[in-house]
Order: C-alpha cells, then structure tokens, then sequence
C-alpha cells in the first residue's frame, strides 16, 4: 500500500524534476521546430501578465494601455530610433517663440484617420481641449497650455503659461498627447462626456493598426489600417495579438516553444536559461527608471539627515546590483539616472559603508543604532521591491536599526501617502520618467507643492524649490545644465531617499522578429516590426 | 410544495440583503482611497476630488449602501473604478468563463469520484480500494497552483499537445458571443474551429480543478455504497443469486442519489468561487482573476458585483437542490 | 473509543498509520526547529543564490541566497500554527452557535441559521482575500479571515447533532434530573458529537494549511521574511522552468501535510463513525 503512495509521490518529483532538467534535451526539438519555419506567421503574438486598463488614451496613464494606444494614435513628433533626438511625425516642423511660450507646429497633410476624415490642426485643438477638459491621467504633462488654435488648416499653435523647455518630450513621449479622430469624439458623445464611455473600447486615430477585438481578461487583437499614411510597403505583419499571460513561467514557455514572439516581464533571474537558447532574443538595455527607498522627511529620527546619510550608507548595493538583480542594473548616483539629460558626473555615490554608517549614527545620537525602528512598506506583487526590501531590513540589523516590512496593496500605500502623517516611515517605489528631462524626474518629486501627489519623501528644502523653479522657467540649454548640476548636489547630500539603483529594460523576444528598435523612453511600436 | 419554494425564495432574499451590507462594509473598510488611485500618480487634489464626486464616494457609506442597492434593482452594478467600465458589462465577460470552468470541472469530479468511490467500496480494503482513496486524497492535498503547473510543463513544453492558457487560441477569433460560453457559442454558430481550440483550453484547467475537488465525491460514493451493501435488504437480494453489478448499480446507486444531488450543488456553488488560483495559472479570464485584481486595486465596485453574483447564484443553485431534493424524494414532505 | 482493541485496529489499516507518521514528523519538526535547521532561515548570503541542493544546503537556497531546507523546517512551525488555530477558532465558534441554534431553536436558532447562510454562500477565498485586504495583510490576519469563512460549518455540524440527541432518552433524563439547559449540552450532548467533530477538525487543519498558504499565493498572508511555505511556494513558481527545488520542495511539504491530516482524518472516520462500524 505504501508503494501506491510512494509511486505518486515519485511521479509529482519525477514531473517537477523533468521541468527542470528537461531543458537540455527540449532545446534540440526547439532548434528543430525553428527550421520548420515561423509560427504563426503574419501574426506577432505578446504575452504580457497584464493588459490595458482602458484605451482612451486621454485618460489611460499606464504601460499596457500605452502599448495598445500608441498602435493606433500617434504623435506630433517622436523619438528618433534608440536615441533622445527628436524628430517630426505628424508635425512636419514646428516653431518656438516669445522665449519658449509659444509654439507653432505645421502639420502634415496627408494624414487621414481611419474613419476616413482628415487629421488637421482643428483636430489637434479639439484633442487638447479634450485633454485640458478630462484632465486626468497624463493631463498634467500639459498642465501650462493655456491656449491651442488653429492658424489655418495645418498649422497649429500652443501658448503656455510660462516657458516651458521640455514641452517636446511631452509630446514626444505619447503620454496623452495623441489625437482621436474629432468625427468620432462628436459622434459618440453622451450629455458632454467627450465621448469617453465610447472611447474606453474604442480607437480611432492616425496610426498603422486598428483594434479588432478586445476580450477583457484575455487580450486583444489588431489588424492593419489600410490607409495609413506610411503604407505598407515592405515587411510588416497583418496583425498584432496580446494574450494576458499571468504567470512568468508560461509566459516564458510561450516564448521558448515559439506561441509568443514577444514575452513581458520575465523573473530576471531565470532569464540565464534564455540567453543559452538561440532562437530567443534577450535584449539588455540601460534604462532610466530608478529604485528609490523613500524616507519620511517629516518623521521623527529621519528628520535628520546625518540618519538617512547612515542608512544610505549601510545598504549593500552590490548585493541589490549583481544579486537581487543579477547584474540586470547598474548603480543609482543621486536621484537620477545618468541615462537623463543634464545628469551630474562629479556627484559622488554613496557606497556600502558600514563603520561610516556607524560613526554618522553616533553624530546623530544613536550610536549603535539606538533602538531605531521603522516601518518600511512595499507593495503586493512586486516581488523584486519585496527583495531589495529584505536585503535593507537585513543590512539596517547591521548598524543596529530594526525594519518591519509590511506589504500592501499599491492603493492602500498611494493612499497613505497624501499627507506626511497617515504615511508610513519608508517605502520602496519605482520612479518611471515620462521623458529623459530633468524637470520631469525632478520637478514632482522634490519641490515641495510635489507633496500629496509624487514629492513621497516629504522631502522640504526652499534651496531647491527655488532652483527648481527657476530651472523650468529657463530655456537656455548650458544654463538649465548648471541649474540642475546644483539641484542634484544638494538632493544628493540631503539623501531623502535611499537610491537603491538604477533597473535595466529587459526584453525578451523570438530571434525571428524583424526590424525591432528598442527606444527606452516609449512603448513599443509594431508597425516596423516583421517576422 | 408552493408554500416552501415561497418560503426558501424568502430566505434567499434575506440572505442575499445581509450578504450585499456584509460584502458592502468589508470592501469599505479596505483601506486606501480609489479615485486618488484612479486619477494617477499625478494627479492634483482637486482632480481627484472631482473623479472621487464623480464616483459617489464623497457621500456617507449608507447613502452610498441606499444608491448601490437601487441601481441593482435596474441591473446597475456601478462602475469599475481602474477601468471605468459598467461592473455589469465585465461581469457579462467575465462570468461564462468561470461557469463554463466550473461546469466541467464538476462534470469530472463527479464522474470520476463516484466511479473511483463504487470501485472502491466494492472492493473494500483491497489494494485497489487503498489506491483509490490516495489518489483521490492526492487531489485534495496537492496545491491547484503546484498541479497547474507540473501539467503545463508535462503536456504544454515536453509533448506540446495542449495549450498554455487562455481560452482560445492564438489568430483565433472567439465565436459570435451568444452565451458567452465558448463552446456552445461556436455549436451554436457552426465555428468548427473555435470549438475544437476552446475544448482544449478547457481541458487541462478543468482536470486541475476538478481533481482537487473529485475527494468529496469519492469518499461520498464510497460511504453510500459501502452503508447500502451492509444493509439488509441488499444482503436479501445477493442471497436470492443476483449479481454483484446489479445489486451495487441498482440499490445502492438509487440510495446515494439523493445526497449526490445536495453535494453536486454545494460543490458547483464551491468551484465557482473557488477558481481563483487555478485561474491565475492557466490565465483563464473568469470571476476568480477579476476577483484578485480587483481587490488588489481597491475596486470596491467591482468587489461587490462578483461576491454578489457568486453568492446570488450559490443561493440559486442551492435552492434548485432542495427542490430537485423534494421532486426525487417523494416521502419528503415540505410544510 | 479509547480501548486498547480499538486502538490497534486503527494502526491496522496502513493509510491511518502514514497519516499519523507524517503529523507526527510535523509536529517534531516544529517541535525541534532549531536543532533540526542547518542554517538561519532568514539568513541572506547573496553569493549562494539559487545553489542546487547539496551537502550543505539539502534542498538548495532560494534567490536571497537562503536555506530552503531551514526554511521549511521553521515553515513548519507556521503550518501547524496556521492549521490549529484556524481549526480551533473555527470549533470555538461553530460549536458555541451551533449548540445555542440546535438546543434553544425557535426563533434563535432561525437568525443563527440564516447568518450561516450567509456565510457559507460567500465564496471562501474571495471572503478571505476581501477580510485579509480590510485587515492589512499578516499572517494574523490570513487566520482571523480563514477562520471567519469555516466556522459556519461547524455550527451546522453541531446543530445537526444535537438535533438528534435532543430527544435521546439519556437526555430526557438528565433534563428531568435538575440539570441546567447550558449542563445537558456540555455534560451530555457535546461529547456525543465528538467523533464527528474530531473527524472534521482533522481534515480541516489540511484544508486550512492549504487556503492559507492560497492566501500567502496572493500575498495576503505571512510577511516577509518570514519562513512560510506558501509564500516559498508563491514565489518559487517563477523560478520553476528553471530552478527545479525552489517551487518542489515547498509544495511536496504542502501537499504531505495535508495529506497526512486528510489520511488520518480518513482513518478516523472510518473509525469513528458508527455507521461503518459493523460493515465488514
């Protein structure tokens, strides 16, 4: 009797041990399928562990949505290739005057949406009024339009607030400033909603793709738009697929057995197997997005910046770097990534220190660690915050100061810290610029009316509001430089938040795909895309 | 017999009242603030303010309670807060898949499990017997998840016969919705395709949820027949020569009928609620994935239309048992 | 059913025997974790991250570089912990408003019965995620919201019993004798819905492990760093095509854990229950 229980037993091992060891001899079929050809062919197929939240793109503010929309809105101007350059798109030139407070863009001419009525600057007019009016998700990037109107029929103009030197990165980055078909808005509009119930699983634009179908829960599909105004010479594919795929295991078979051409969000550390394999692409790029431990300014002993310099000190970044990472990142110096324009070469990093940590404690008045004791939060289903996390709380043991990790949901953390009080000590957050523009990394996170909404350091210093301030308003490029070479001095001294590193953009792909240009500052775009 | 349908269809409705007020104050007492989540990380105070008026949060809970119960009575179940969708309309989506998991995941479970527990009663304390109730054990003690996932890398990545996930396959579009429900949605369209891709997404989701809920069903069999061949009249019957098949199929079966159909409907009701990790393995977009996201992302709306829909049809389920109850067992007499 | 003869009869049967062995390993390695463990369970060495299993670390480490086999070892502790509390909450529950619902009736026993209703057809996990979420996730939590989703069955179970014992004839005379209302139930009625209950206690300390470590999959229960075999296996999962141990061992001690409770359970049931007493 034993034995039956004893055969099961040995089966449920001899099954897991297969996943694992299988590896080698599964290859050689992989290898073999390849030659066959390409599966699906016609079709680049995603698998993603989340889909969009929703396609309006004036509201959506998230990468899954962004991913979908930028298939089928597009831009006035855009990225050039890897680079930061920018280029135009549907704006064929544009103007700055009035020292940066006006800005004239002449568009193209021959752009038709996909319902067939023609892009022109009163569509650019509507979709921005249509933006400022909704205002939320990305609407903030265009807080300081005061004005758009059309000149004539393809000629368009903004007037801002105020000078406003990355107004192009915020056009460039396909955050909100896209443009739906004004026929469509007026059409599908119920008591003045500008047509957003409609909109929410509906698209209209410009671009190359239109939506075929969106089962929610499931994914959605895209076919070609027949009059897009690039055509379709070339290689391209007919359509484009996105399967929500919750687990990074499957969607790392998907990958290897060929049913996906593109997989999401793999666990870093398992990604050394797909590097062996041939038919798989793993494409390792810098990025500028930045891991931050954010310290309560306002908090008790981390008031005191001898404190959060101790703790900056004490973190063992190498472990985070090459260990939780596994090498897929590099060292944070300051509070931004050096991949953004204006980064400060001469700042100097804060690096694992220990008896440097301990002597800054005891300056402070807690030498060993005089019963410190913080919350740190991080939140549910990031496991690679909940690592890092760990790794601090097991490294502040070492100069004498006690973390409980507490991990909550996403909501429960963002609504907790609104104000210095409801939130907790610290938590650990990813920051994702818009755009590789100092003001965008910077501006929301450390001057002080960033409070309530992204400054989650509660991080106070008229010193730098003021450079802050006065950096935005400036358009004169060396100067800016100079300003923001200050700003990150004096943030990187203050230390309000821990600067854990810097992540590097995975993506993980099938070595059939063609045509892939990898831009870190936008979502992908498929239309160059064959296979 | 009216009178207690009445009777029960009372009941039902108190219960559901007391359910929606318990659901309605536990999603409330969630903490965190849904529109400061909707509006985004940018978001001004008075952006959202204006999204949180928007969505009636800014009143008193009961207000809140009386505005959500009069909407449900339009078949309003408010609107989803991350993707500001009817609730309804998700659930219309979300629902088919989860009941057509469910429905053949019970369909093997109950099949399998009586089967394995008439085996297994026939031939007590034999090796056979002792196999079967391991392996039926097995699945009730074996993490879905674990299984989930040992079947996909045995059937998906080393002999690539079933799919990864999802319900449908990749260029495949989903038959014209009718029902909702895959399969029948593409008999009823003709859509050989669709058919044969939407049986064999179900195939391994449904062995996995079946199987760890096939314990019950077994052991249930098992006792039936094991209580109904210890009984006298059986004893008579086998003594007049019948056959051993015959004595087993025809008295015992008919006598364990009854608690048959009370198990069927608990356990219908308990895979319907009870999807949610095997959901999140094989990707399937039903209630128990929308369940998890939505708690996850503070959507009170949300929350409230699955339980409610859930526990409205665990309600109903449970209310056809009773009368399917009193129809199959005449001496039951209901006052 | 304390006898010696009942006794050996029960170690007769094989499956019961396996069942007991495992609890009883359970128990010892709760028992002498520290002895057991060969490393700290939260001890993080970067340098031996994802290692194979070895001599020096028999089931591997995990990707903080952490002894798997210690972890699963203190993890016990946290299982048995989880699965008796859940249970014992639940019982302390289920047979309070179930002797109150089944001895008093009457419009008592209704509001009880519908509030259990109510609670039965709530969608267990979804209770559990939607209490765990209210709380704050911990591992505290995770039991308060497990235990809040099974008392009800229990009330059913006790209230059934009781039921049928309230007419027995050895009731009717301790009632007739002078004893409290509250007497007869704890003197007379509860003992006799042991069997049933311990039957059902025993393979609910399985099924509780199992949704609680559900509720760690989701991450609704223990906290880091604690040694957790949901969380472990939760997080394994991602590791599984490519790091076989980390996902395989978590889930083996699941899944023998609650298989042992579900054996002995089983053997119990059929030890216990009258009914199957004299069926050869």
């Amino acid at each position: 009797m034993k034995k039956a229980l004893l055969i099961i037993l040995a089966s449920a091992m001899a099954l897991s041990f297969l996943a694992g060891c299988g590896n080698s001899n599964n290859q050689n079929q992989q290898s073999g399928g390849s030659e066959g050809g390409v599966k699906n062919p016609g079709i680049v197929v995603i698998a993603s562990d989340s889909e969009p939240t929703l396609l309006d793109p004036h509201i959506a503010y998230d990468p899954m949505s962004s991913n979908a929309i930028l298939q089928t809105y597009e831009t006035l101007v855009v990225y050039e290739g890897e680079t930061s350059e920018i280029v135009p798109f549907l704006a064929k030139d544009w103007e700055i005057t009035e020292e940066g407070k006006v800005w004239t863009f002449y568009l193209r001419d021959d752009v038709n949406f996909s319902d067939g009525t023609p892009f022109n600057a009163e569509a650019v007019k509507v979709n921005f009024e249509r933006i400022l009016d909704i205002n939320q998700g990305p609407a903030w990037i265009f807080d300081m339009v005061v004005d758009v109107e059309a000149v004539d029929e393809f000629t368009a103009r903004f007037t801002l607030e105020y000078p406003y030197a990355s107004f192009l990165h915020g056009l460039a980055s396909g955050n909100g400033g896209v443009f739906i078909s004004p026929k469509a808005i007026h059409d599908n509009a119920v008591d003045g909603d500008w047509a957003q119930a409609w909109l929410r699983d509906n698209m209209v634009g410009t671009g190359p793709y239109m939506l075929e179908s969106w089962v929610i829960g499931q994914g959605w599909s895209m076919v070609q738009n027949p009059g897009y105004w690039r055509g379709w010479e070339g290689e391209h594919v007919e359509k484009i697929e996105l399967r929500v795929i919750k687990e990074s295991a499957s969607r790392m078979l998907m990958l290897e057995n060929g049913d996906a051409d593109f997989a999401e969000n793999i666990t870093r550390d398992t990604l050394d197997q797909l590097f062996d394999n041939p038919d798989v692409v793993v494409l390792q790029k810098p990025s500028i997005n930045v891991l931050n431990i954010c310290f309560n300014n306002t908090r008790g002993a981390l008031q005191d910046k001898l404190v959060r310099q101790a703790m900056s000190y004490a973190f063992s970044y190498d472990d985070a770097v090459f260990g939780i990472y596994t090498g897929r990142a590099s060292y944070q110096t300051g509070a931004m990534a050096n991949g953004v324009w204006g980064f400060n070469p001469s700042l100097e990093r804060y690096e694992t220190n220990l008896e440097k940590a301990k002597e800054l404690l005891e300056q402070a008045g807690y030498p060993g660690g005089g019963g410190l004791r913080f919350t740190c939060q991080t939140e549910t289903g990031a496991d690679d915050y909940g690592k890092v996390v760990e790794l601090f709380q097991s490294d502040m043991a070492k100069i004498g100061i006690t973390i409980d990790i507490q991990v909550l949901s996403w909501a429960t953390i963002a609504d907790m810290l609104q104000t210095p009080e409801g939130a907790a000590d610290m938590f650990i957050t990813g920051v994702y610029p818009d755009f590789p523009d100092p003001d965008n990394a910077l501006y929301a996170q450390f001057h002080t009316s960033g409070i309530g909404n992204i400054n989650q350091s509660f991080y106070m210093n008229e010193e730098v509001d003021k450079l802050l301030d006065q950096a935005r308003r400036t358009i004169d490029d060396t100067e800016r430089e100079a300003l923001y070479y200050e700003i990150q001095t004096i943030v990187n001294e203050d230390a309000p938040c821990l600067f854990v590193l810097v992540r590097d953009m995975m993506q993980t792909y099938r070595a059939w795909v063609n045509g892939y240009v990898y831009n870190p500052f936008v979502t992908r775009t498929y239309y160059p895309i064959s296979k | 017999m009216v009178a207690y349908t009445a009777r029960r269809l009372m009941l039902a409705i108190v219960v559901l009242i007391g359910m929606s007020l318990m659901t309605f104050y536990i999603s409330h007492a969630i903490p965190g603030d849904p529109a400061r989540l909707a509006s985004g990380a940018h978001a001004k105070a008075e952006q959202v303010e204006s999204l949180r008026v928007q969505m009636g949060l800014d009143k008193p809970l009961p207000v809140q309670y009386m505005i959500y119960m009069k909407g449900i009575i339009s078949g309003d179940l408010g609107t989803s807060v991350s993707t500001r969708r009817p609730v309804a309309d998700e659930l219309k989506e979300y629902l088919p898949a989860t009941i057509e998991l469910s429905v053949f995941a019970l369909i093997i479970s109950v099949v399998a499990g009586v089967f394995f527990g008439i085996v297994s009663a026939v031939r007590r304390n034999s090796a056979l017997d002792h196999f079967l109730r391991v392996f039926s054990l097995v699945g009730a003690s074996i993490p879905v998840f674990w299984l989930g996932l040992l079947f996909l890398i045995f059937f998906y990545k080393q002999l690539n016969v079933l799919p990864i996930g999802g319900r449908i396959g990749i260029g495949i579009n989903p038959p014209t919705k009718a029902t909702g429900l895959y399969i029948i949605d593409s008999i009823l369209s003709g859509d050989g395709i669709a058919l044969k891709s939407s049986i064999s997404h179900l195939v391994l989701p449904s062995i996995t949820l079946g199987y760890s809920s096939m314990g019950v069903f077994t052991r249930m069999a098992r006792s039936c027949v094991l209580e109904v061949l210890s009984a006298d009249y059986i004893r008579t019957a086998r003594a007049k020569g019948l056959k051993e098949t015959i004595v087993v199929y025809k008295h015992a079966l008919r006598n364990a009928i009854l608690p048959l159909i009370t198990l069927v409907g608990l356990q219908f009701a308990y895979l319907l609620g009870g999807t949610v990790l095997t959901e999140t393995i094989f990707s399937w977009p039903g209630l128990g994935s929308y369940s998890v996201t939505a708690i996850t992302n503070l959507n009170f709306p949300a929350i409230m239309g699955v339980t409610l829909t859930i526990t409205t049809l665990f309600v109903v389920i449970n209310l056809i048992t009773d009368l399917c109850y009193a129809i199959a067992d005449p001496r039951i007499v209901y006052k | 059913m304390a006898d010696i003869k009942s006794f050996v009869k029960f170690f007769k049967n094989p499956l019961s025997v396996i069942g007991a062995l495992i609890i009883s390993a359970l128990v010892m390695a709760a028992i002498f974790a520290p002895v057991l463990a060969t490393h700290p369970p939260n001890e993080i060495v970067m340098a031996d991250k994802l290692a194979q299993p070895s001599p020096a670390h028999y089931f591997g480490t995990d990707e903080m570089g952490r002894d798997i086999y210690s972890r699963i070892v203190y993890g016990s502790r946290i299982s048995l912990q989880v699965g008796m509390q859940v249970v014992g909450i639940a019982i302390s529950i289920g047979v309070f408003t179930g002797a109150v619902s089944g001895y008093y009736g009457g419009w008592i026993d209704e509001i009880i019965m519908r509030i259990t209703d109510m609670f039965l057809a709530f969608p267990s996990m979804i209770l559990a995620m939607a209490i765990a979420a209210a709380l704050g996730p911990s591992l505290s939590n995770a039991v308060i919201a497990s235990s809040i989703t099974w008392w009800p069955w229990y009330t059913r179970m006790v209230r059934s019993q009781i039921l049928a014992l309230r007419e027995a004839e050895f009731v009717e005379a301790a009632r007739a004798s002078g004893n409290t209302m509250f007497g007869v139930i704890i003197k007379y009625i509860l003992p006799n819905c042991l069997s049933p209950l311990i039957v059902q206690a025993t393979m609910d300390v399985g099924f509780a492990i199992q949704l609680t470590a559900g509720l760690s999959f989701i991450g609704l229960g223990a906290q880091p760093p604690t040694a957790d075999w949901g969380s472990m296996l939760s997080t394994g999962r991602k590791y599984m095509l490519t790091h076989w141990w980390y996902v395989t061992f978590p889930g083996l001690f699941i899944f023998l854990v609650v298989l042992g409770f579900n054996l002995l359970g089983d053997g119990l049931r059929d030890h216990l229950d009258p009914k199957l007493k004299n069926t050869a």
